[in-house]
């Protein structure tokens, strides 16, 4: 083993990218394409009277219009409470109301400005805290109706599209023990995922039928299942092709609303294939946002610092429709203590209906707004104890045996190595000195735990083909995103086969071709497809060996394969039996000119076992592995200006098994630095529903000149579950990095941040309150 | 989605007055289009008619006239060329340093100092220097030229003093007499292709007296302003902590500042003071 | 209402017809389907559509294709000669300086851009050249190692 895994192979997608041949969905030309737009409510939450599209109709060039009342099938990811357009109501300003298809894009713009729609506008809801109340008026008046997951819990005749519920121990009693009882609020804000190509599809309606999709999609297979719902269509009717992904995070995970709005546009046009793009302002409001938080929490603590019983209130501001976010808001709920031991939790998580945009996956899911508060929560306490930020962690870090909030028993955990190197490496306890006396020094760490967060039976599979000179298809549905999906699985493949990386071409998704894969989210790629990898390359193998075995006469069990060589390991120089796979790749061959079998065609599929859904008191084990880290920062704040310099952030990160240590470091890296961005930049400004910075003007993500200066540590501690021990490491980097430079900040100033982002303004305003009461 | 447009690129300056006059309202000057191309892409303007200034003779050129001791800097002058121009960076740092601080690398090779000056945004990063610097703007109609200090040339908000049928030619800065230390700073919320939250620009010229301090803010007012009252107590006075306290304190009255996505008044009313003191402090700094 | 021009795009001249009104970038992308410059923003912020005109980046998205009559244009396609890729490219694949790819062509063009006017950059300087193409992925990190390796290289 280590041939391939553990190096930093080349990306199998890199020399399409540099020299811009890989075609994106926007980036493809068909000669009888047409172009859709789309017609969006100006209003927050407003009842449709009359869309009246005859004039765009009349427009030359206009090939196509649509409303609501086209398409009325209800569909949505865990909860069905999405059309493809409004129907009666809109519910942010945004909501899709109707589209045309044209020749050209300006023909399309052109005509959907001509649609006349009558809104009765309606009183909006822009605070879940309000929103969750009994007598506020609904959102969705058929939350009763909704189809839903079985373990999303939507309150009937209310706003709250999850109540997700945690039980364990005995909360009260755990209070009454306890030495010292601390409460604290915090909030983080919408923000959006900003890849760099916004969202794009292109959608053919067949005349026979069948539908025919490129879409900058991270889940092909979810994405077909849902459409499969909405076009009362037979799975097999519809293909979904991904081609590079410029970017997702989330954002282009589940069902994402273009695809449907352009297919019901091609299925007026049947053969035209319809192209709908965003522009940069509809990708930042119209586009899936991260949901905001408004989390309570009550923690009873020991004098020595061990947490007795926590109680959580976290309160999701998941926006007009919430059929992704009801479960991010319910992994935040069996995450909710981050990862801590603590006997005692008592934890109510709602997911609420508001008149804001659309919110779902986001790296993290529901992550990173959990750890925003749990983080700093965890320092004040410390503080008041007179412990270390390190201390309080060690003492109630998870570690092999533990229970998590769910009860499950953990093992092969990490944790407090990440927290220990990360602390050492910063110097943690070493105060810095400033570069002028108007500047403060200050560090901070911060650790997060993650799982993938899937339903318990997300699975995977994967085919590998072996042609008949001895080169390899891996054929898999997981996507390609920038993440190196399709070089870290060929690696796995190469390994396990025995082959050399470059022997291995990887396939593009395709669901006509491809094997199904749940959905590219999670960090679970690597972990659930790479088994299947695992598996399906060790099933070649057999097929080869089998061959093999009855060609040389050797048993089975003593044949293995190197650079692509079957050999006898009891004579392994012997060449008479030694020969390339290609030999029997389409069979096994006689001297007759007969055979036997035909093409080695490797299959692999994976679910995880031993986990299933919570109970109502949402115990059990629900999640497959999780992965562990922390991150350090030190900041230097200017107390003038209120400006926070990150100079320094260490990143240490358990992933099991490296597979590939450069694209390990990059996710790392680029999960910090999106991190950095919600800490110090990121938001959308939302008044009365409406995304005021719905550009790069004023939504800044950071650029290369804003980045602290980065150290990276990887820890190996094998997942038994794991591809070569892997664990999935998308998304976790981006989790501690907002609280850890919150708590440096802290640290150099004395007051504490907790409505992200860290603004100069809201530094400014707490070092006053600060001097006011001295 | 930008409207569609008759596009004429004369090589005379009379020819372009022609069409402005004749298309009044209906016509827009293109100098390096990062100011208009966005306000057309997003619908703002949609005119029938554009004429590209870059056709003209020495309208990109930065020429210093010996003769009359000025810098002419052709008013379609990029300010990547402006912030490498080696007598620029010589007599006039601070323009060089606030050319600089405009948008991106790239972005600079097209926006050009007209345009950043005809665009007339109260946060544009280079007028602040040019009022401090005293420069002055040469602007040219079919009825001939006239010529004005840039503080004048600027209204409010997008509004100047061109009128119809002209368009500015040429930037004129006088050579300082002396040595001059100058200092532009560029308060924003992220570090590189950000518009200024609050530009402070601070110059002193050495003269017989000493030192004199100009002092102009950008992003705080209308348009940007010269505070004259803070450079009348740095210049009448014997510099120390508290004069320059003083100095800090009058900008902060001259000002207007307004709440908006960027920051609040009141931020924008702190900012101005802080920076202010740190451009002095760093001018003071670099003549010692 | 089409205009006629005459632009050399990665060293080949060609006569093609434009309305006043396309950009560069649109120009590039629909009519010679050079799709390498990508549209993140229309509006000059990200940089994904960062080319040569008359051997100097810009923002293709803010600048009319009519404006390039007579002029030069280089693209990333024209940046490899046959299959042998520039320093640069290869060096972005080396260092793993690209994930999604969609800020990789502009951020290349950047930074060739910096390297023929500065070969030794800084560290510093290099993340100055390239602040005004925006990368959601990387972080920076691998892309900035990568443009200061081939500038090594070369001294
Ligand atoms: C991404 C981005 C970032 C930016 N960042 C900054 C920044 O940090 N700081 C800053 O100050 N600005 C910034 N800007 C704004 C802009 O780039 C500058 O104002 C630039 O200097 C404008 O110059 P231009 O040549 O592109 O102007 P144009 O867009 O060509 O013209 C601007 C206006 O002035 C008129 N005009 C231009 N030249 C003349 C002339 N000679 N005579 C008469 N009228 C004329 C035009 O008709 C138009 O109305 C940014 C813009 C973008 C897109
Ligand atoms: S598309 Fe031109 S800068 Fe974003
Ligand atoms: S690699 Fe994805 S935006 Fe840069």
């Amino acid at each position: 083993m280590g041939k391939v895994i553990g190096k930093s192979v080349n990306r199998k997608d890199g020399v399409e990218k540099v020299t811009g041949a890989a075609r994106y969905v926007d980036d493809m030309k068909f000669p009888n394409l047409l172009h859709a737009k789309v017609l969006r409510s100006p209003y927050a939450h407003a009842r449709i009277l009359e869309v009246d599209t005859s004039r765009a109709e009349a427009l030359p060039g206009v090939k196509a219009v649509i409303t609501g009342r086209c398409f009325p099938n209800i569909t949505g990811l865990y909860i069905g409470d999405r059309t493809v357009l409004a129907q009666e109501k809109v519910r942010y300003v945004g909501d899709p109301v109707a589209a045309v298809a044209a020749e050209t894009p300006e023909v399309a713009e052109q005509a959907v400005e001509l649609i006349e729609v009558e809104y009765e506008e309606l009183p909006g809801l822009f605070n879940p805290c309000e929103a969750m109340q009994e007598d506020a008026p609904l959102i969705h008046e058929n939350i009763n109706q909704y189809n839903h997951a079985d373990f999303i819990d939507p309150v009937p005749d209310s706003n709250i599209s999850n109540h997700f519920k945690l039980r364990k121990g005995d909360v009260e009693a755990a209070f009454a023990e306890a030495d010292y009882i601390f409460e604290d609020e915090y909030q983080t804000p919408m923000v959006q995922h900003v890849p760099i190509e916004t969202h794009s599809t292109i959608a053919r309606y067949n005349l026979d039928g069948k539908l025919k999709i490129w879409a900058s999609a991270q889940s092909p297979d979810a994405l077909r299942e849902l459409l499969g719902v909405i076009f009362n269509k037979p799975l097999n009717q519809i293909q979904v092709e991904t081609v590079p992904i410029g970017g997702g995070f989330g954002g282009k995970a589940g069902l994402t609303p273009e695809t449907p709005i352009a297919i019901c546009l091609s299925s007026l046009v049947r053969e035209r294939p319809v192209k709908l793009t965003y522009s940069r302002q509809e990708e930042f409001h119209c586009a899936t946002v991260r949901p905001g938080i408004y989390a309570n929490y009550k923690t009873g603590v020991k004098e020595d610092g061990d947490i007795v019983a926590q109680e959580i209130e976290y309160i999701w501001d998941a926006g007009a429709y919430n059929d992704y976010a009801v479960n991010v808001t319910k992994t935040g709920g069996y995450s909710c203590s981050g990862p801590y031991e603590i006997p005692n939790v008592k934890a109510d998580s709602y997911c609420v209906y508001t008149n804001h945009p659309v919110s779902g996956a986001y790296r993290g899911f529901g992550m990173c707004e959990v750890h925003w508060g749990i983080e700093q929560h965890l320092d004040s306490i410390a503080e008041e104890l007179g412990l270390s930020p390190l201390e309080i962690r060690l003492k109630n870090a998870l570690q092999d045996g533990s229970l998590t909030v769910t009860s499950e028993v953990m093992q092969d955990v990490a944790y407090s190595e990440c927290l220990e190197v990360t602390a050492e490496q910063i110097e943690l306890e070493k105060e810095e000195e400033s570069t002028s006396p108007t500047k403060l020094r200050g560090k901070g760490i911060a650790g997060a735990y993650k799982g993938p967060s899937t339903p318990p039976n997300a699975s995977s599979s994967a085919l590998i083909q072996i042609l008949a000179d001895g080169s390899i298809n891996l054929i898999i549905t997981a996507t390609e995103m920038g993440q190196g999906t399709y070089t870290s699985l060929a690696q796995i493949a190469a390994e396990t086969l025995g082959v050399a990386i470059d022997d291995i071409n990887v396939s593009t998704p395709n669901t006509d071709y491809t094997p199904h894969d749940w959905q590219t989210v999670g960090s679970r790629t690597v972990f659930s497809t790479g088994n299947a990898v695992v598996r399906a390359a060790e099933d070649a193998r057999e097929q080869l060996f089998d061959y093999a075995a009855e060609d040389l006469g050797v048993e089975a069990a003593d044949l293995d394969i190197e650079e692509g060589i079957i050999f006898d390991t009891t004579e392994p120089a012997n060449e008479d039996k030694r020969v390339p796979i290609s030999k029997y790749a389409l069979g096994l061959q006689y001297a007759d000119g007969s055979g036997r079998g035909g093409q080695v065609i490797g299959r692999g599929i994976y679910m995880p076992e031993g986990i299933t859904n919570l109970d109502e008191y949402g115990q059990g084990k629900t999640v497959n592995h999780w992965t562990f880290g922390c991150h350090g920062a030190e900041v230097e704040v200017d107390t003038e200006t209120g400006q926070v310099e990150v100079l320094k952030m260490t990143t240490t990160f358990d992933l099991g098994k490296v597979i590939n240590p450069q694209l390990a470091e990059g996710q790392l890296e680029g999960g910090l630095v999106q991190g950095y961005g919600t800490a110090i930049l990121e938001e959308l400004i939302i008044e009365e529903g409406e995304v005021l910075n719905n550009s790069f003007v004023d939504y800044k993500i950071p650029t290369a000149m804003d980045i602290p200066e980065i150290k990276s540590n990887m820890l190996e501690t094998a997942l038994e579950e794991g591809p070569y021990g892997a664990r999935g490491i998308g998304e976790p980097a981006m989790i501690p990095a907002a609280p850890a430079i919150a708590n440096a900040v802290y640290d150099a100033i004395g007051v504490r941040i907790k409505e992200l982002p860290i603004t100069p303004e809201k530094i400014l305003q707490a070092l006053a309150e600060k001097e006011s009461k001295g | 989605m930008i409207n569609n447009f008759e596009y004429f690129k004369p090589s005379q300056v009379k020819d372009v007055a022609s069409l402005l006059k004749a298309y009044a309202d209906n016509i827009k000057v293109l100098a390096g289009g990062t100011d208009l191309l966005v306000a057309m892409q997003e619908g703002d303007l949609a005119p029938d008619y554009i004429v590209d200034i870059k056709g003209l003779t020495d309208i990109d050129r930065i020429k210093y006239d010996k003769e009359n001791q000025i810098l002419r800097l052709g008013a379609a002058t990029s300010l990547n060329d402006i912030a490498a121009s080696k007598v620029v960076q010589k007599h006039w740092p601070l323009l060089a340093e606030a050319a600089q601080t405009v948008g991106s690398y790239q972005l600079r090779n097209r926006a050009t100092i007209g345009g950043n000056l005809c665009n007339s945004s109260p946060a544009a990063d280079t007028l602040a220097p040019l009022v401090a610097l005293e420069a002055e703007v040469e602007m040219v109609g079919l009825e001939g030229s006239r010529i004005m200090k840039v503080k004048d040339f600027l209204v409010g908000p997008g509004q100047n003093r061109l009128s119809t049928g002209e368009i500015v030619t040429e930037l004129r800065l006088p050579k300082p007499s002396g040595a001059v230390k100058g200092r532009y700073i560029k308060h924003s919320r992220r570090k590189a292709v950000d518009l200024a939250t609050v530009g402070v620009a601070v110059i002193a010229e050495e003269g017989d007296l000493g030192y004199r301090f100009k002092v102009a803010l950008g992003a705080v007012a209308p348009t940007p302003i010269r505070a004259y009252q803070a450079e009348k107590i740095l210049n009448e006075s014997e510099l120390n902590e508290d004069i320059i306290d003083k100095a800090v304190q009058a900008a902060g009255e001259a000002i207007f500042p307004i709440t908006d996505l960027r920051a609040s008044k009141d931020y924008r009313l702190k900012m101005v003071k802080v920076q202010l003191r740190r451009a002095i402090e760093k001018v003071i700094d670099s003549w010692e | 209402m089409k205009e006629k021009i005459k632009v050399t795009v990665n060293g080949e001249l060609r006569s093609e017809e434009v309305t006043p009104n396309q950009t560069l970038l649109n120009f590039l992308r629909e009519d010679l389907d050079l799709t390498g410059a990508k549209n993140g923003c229309n509006e000059g912020e990200c940089g994904a559509c960062t080319v040569f005109l008359e051997g100097k980046v810009v923002n293709a998205c803010l600048v009319l294709a009519i404006e390039a009559d007579g002029k030069e244009v280089e693209t990333i396609e024209g940046l490899a000669s046959g299959t042998e890729l520039h320093e640069l490219q290869q060096a972005f694949i080396d260092y793993a300086a690209l994930q999604c790819g969609y800020c990789t062509p502009g951020m290349i063009m950047s930074a060739k851009a910096l390297l023929n006017r500065n070969p030794n950059p800084t560290r510093e300087e290099v993340k100055e050249a390239i602040a005004g193409n925006l990368c959601r992925c990387t972080g920076y990190e691998k892309i900035i190692e990568a443009i200061i390796a081939v500038a090594e290289k070369n001294s």
